[in-house]
């Protein structure tokens, strides 16, 4: 970018946000018929779906764990999901490590050892990116396991902290990402509270960092309620629309 | 879809079900041997694409997204823009669906829509990859992506209905200076004959229209037949199975009809 | 309309061990989705179905081996039907109602006492909730079968197998019970709801 544009004047974002305001967010649970569970994510501009299936046959069986379930997961992003050009479909470098990163967050969760020599698969595609897809799939995917009934010690959520101006700023957009000073995407557990992703690009001090941290969590009790009250509108009324994007 | 051992074995136990209840006059679903699932499309669901649209037959749920990029043009047709459609069968859409690269059951589906719009919209006079020459060496291309998120049987017709809603909202940019202004609109993609695809299956003297995956497995034979406003065949693929010309010819009668019927969704 | 339970919520102030729960510091947690009940039993909405040796099951031959057949039961691995076990001889397709003799620790299901159900259409349904589509002492599952005239048999590990008379009414009754399966009076809901719509 030629032009300086000031992400924040006056304790305002460039959409009107205050620094600890998240981007309106809504989640929608069991909005697929044919997979075990399935939740979807609007979020700012982004707009992520989550299917999960499981526990089943572990393929190929040599991978198979004698003592728990795998858990799997794969990120991939649509071919029309940025504004810009067309894009390959399919993983590349940076899904691949995003899957990862999303599956550890799970592995910790998930109470695998009920289910031996099986695996558990958690998809999801990003239909419309703008920042913070990783948060959007974590959140989503969250949901989307509890509704296909698969055991977890807690819930969890995504969400991402960071700096722009010299200030510290909750759930970044596409523009804070790209020319903010830090990005640092978390999941954190409901219950006990604990870091279940954690990365970070740019500078921070400790001091910083700790501030941008207490900002996630406090946001993250938000988040749970949303994906709660979207659970709760599932099963009270099992009549699903499907997705409604 | 290739059969699976799976399906062969299911194709006698669903087959006798089926037939049981076709013959008192029946569907599983309590559907006429010509009626569809309830359907819905609903147009401009994605903000970063150029065109897209959202289309569910029953439980089957299809996403369409259209991307306009700059590209060069194909040496044989130097004034001509370049079409293209790909199909993704989302792993989430079916525990039958596994990652990796694109199987035959993707492929067809990609190639059966594309073949539809290319012959009514694409390789006529009045094409619209005709408009899309900017200058010499440079043509806009027109991406087509099928994303299947929930696949509850008949995908072809979902993913043709999607398809022509989505081609029939999409914004063309603007051309200036060498490069695409994406947020503004030069003009709307002209889609002139709309063309549908309707899949059936039969079931020995029984021909049903927009079959669920378990009549699929259990029919004799299947076919898909795309139709244009305009009252021509646009595309066919025969699936599994065989059929006498006269079959063909009432499969056709069928399709016609219900191509009038779904068009009414995105006219 | 209950409160829903989702996963770390907490249950109880002690210890309960079962595997829709989770235990940590002598405190107990929900691990899936439910409600409590009137008594504070945690109920789960939906969770994978885990064999035990008893349970009531349906299933699909898939594969015959030389000593017996493997059997999809809609779990992650076959079951297995030793030839020894049975004097009913299967084919490929063929679906029988069978007993649960044995679980081996990762899982393997063993069947025994397999009978033969004939051709029909399977269903796939909440192993969570078949307690209430069979009802107290087979009440839902009789009301269902006397107003559609179908032949049913459920299995605990959630598929239904239905045959003869309105199998599309059935299965819409069915669907009913899923759907509201929490609500009390459901029965005689069904049973009106299958008066009415008789053919």
């Amino acid at each position: 970018m030629s032009e300086e544009v000031k992400l924040i004047v006056d304790g305002k974002r460039r959409d009107g946000r205050a620094l600890d305001e998240l981007r309106p967010l809504k989640i929608e649970a069991g909005v697929l018929h044919e997979a075990d569970g399935s939740a979807l994510v609007h979020w700012g501009g982004n707009k992520v779906i989550a299917g999960v299936f499981g526990p089943r046959e572990c393929l190929p069986k040599h991978e198979a764990n004698p003592y728990k379930a795998l858990v799997k997961c794969r990120y991939t992003m649509s071919p029309f999901a940025s504004k810009e050009e067309h894009s390959r479909s399919g993983p590349n470098r940076r899904s691949i490590e995003i899957s990862k990163v999303i599956r550890q967050v799970f592995e910790s969760l998930v109470v695998s050892e009920l289910y031996p020599m099986t695996q558990i698969d958690i998809y999801v595609d990003v239909l419309q990116a703008e920042g913070g897809t990783r948060a959007s799939a974590i959140t989503a995917a969250a949901v989307a396991l509890a509704d296909a009934g698969i055991p977890m010690k807690d819930m969890a959520c995504g969400l991402a902290v960071g700096k722009a101006e010299d200030q510290i700023i909750l759930d970044l957009g596409k523009e804070e990402d790209n020319s903010g000073q830090s990005d640092v995407p978390i999941a954190i557990s409901h219950r006990d509270k604990k870091f279940l992703l954690l990365q970070m690009d740019g500078l921070l001090s400790r001091d910083e960092l700790e501030q941008a941290l207490d900002m996630g969590i406090v946001a993250s009790d938000k988040i749970h309620e949303l994906q709660v009250d979207a659970i709760t509108r599932r099963y009270s009324n099992l009549e699903s629309d499907g997705v409604e994007l | 879809m290739a059969e699976t051992a799976h399906d062969i074995i299911m194709h006698d136990v669903k087959r006798s079900v089926v037939l049981e209840l076709l013959r008192r006059g029946k569907r599983m679903d309590e559907r006429a041997l010509d009626e569809y699932r309830p359907i819905s499309v609903q147009r401009d669901v994605i903000d970063t694409a150029e065109g897209s649209a959202l289309a569910k037959i029953g439980t089957t749920q299809i996403l369409i997204g259209v991307k306009i990029d700059l590209a060069t043009p194909y040496g044989d047709r130097p004034e001509e823009g370049i079409f293209s459609t790909n199909c993704e069968l989302l792993p989430l859409a079916n525990p039958s669906f596994e990652a990796g690269p694109p199987r035959e059951g993707s492929i067809e589906l990609a190639r059966v829509v594309d073949r539809g719009i290319r012959s009514a919209e694409v390789d006529v006079d009045d094409g619209f990859t005709k408009g899309f020459f900017l200058e010499e060496g440079k043509v806009l291309a027109l991406y087509l992506d099928i994303y299947v998120l929930d696949h509850g049987g008949n995908m072809t017709d979902a993913a043709s209905l999607a398809a022509m809603a989505a081609l029939s909202s999409t914004k063309i940019p603007k051309y200036e200076d060498g490069k695409l202004i994406r947020n503004e609109t030069a003009s709307m993609l002209d889609i002139k004959r709309f063309p549908l695809a309707t899949s059936l299956a039969k079931i020995e003297e029984f021909l049903l229209a927009d079959p669920t995956m378990e009549e699929k497995v259990a029919c004799d034979a299947n076919i898909t037949i795309s139709t244009t406003k305009d009252g021509n065949v646009a595309a066919m693929q025969k699936g599994k199975g065989e059929f006498t010309k006269q079959d063909v010819l009432d499969a056709v009668d069928v399709a016609f009809k219900k191509g009038d019927e779904l068009r009414k969704y995105i006219l | 309309m209950k409160k829903i339970v989702v996963p770390g919520e907490q249950l109880y102030n002690k210890p309960v061990r079962n595997e829709s729960m989770y235990v940590e510091d002598n405190n107990t947690y929900a691990a899936v989705i439910g409600f409590m009940d009137e008594e504070n039993r945690f109920v789960p909405t939906k969770s994978a179905y885990r064999p035990k040796p008893g349970d009531a099951v349906v299933g699909v031959v898939v594969y015959i081996r030389s000593n017996g057949y493997k059997v999809d039961l809609n779990l992650p691995f076959e079951g297995f039907l030793s030839g020894k076990d049975t004097r009913v001889p299967f084919s490929m397709g063929e679906i029988m109602f069978a007993k649960v003799r044995d679980v081996d620790e990762v899982g393997n299901v063993d069947l025994t006492d397999a009978r033969k159900l004939g051709p029909g259409k399977i269903v796939n349904f909440p192993s969570a909730k078949v307690p209430r589509l069979i009802g107290k002492r087979n009440s839902m599952l009789q009301t269902i079968r006397d107003g559609t005239g179908t032949e049913i048999f459920i299995g605990n590990n959630g598929y239904i197998w239905l045959a003869g008379g309105n199998i599309p009414l059935a299965l819409k009754a069915i669907n009913i019970v899923n759907k509201k399966s929490h609500t009390s009076g459901l029965t005689q809901q069904i049973a009106d709801f299958l008066a009415a719509n008789k053919d």
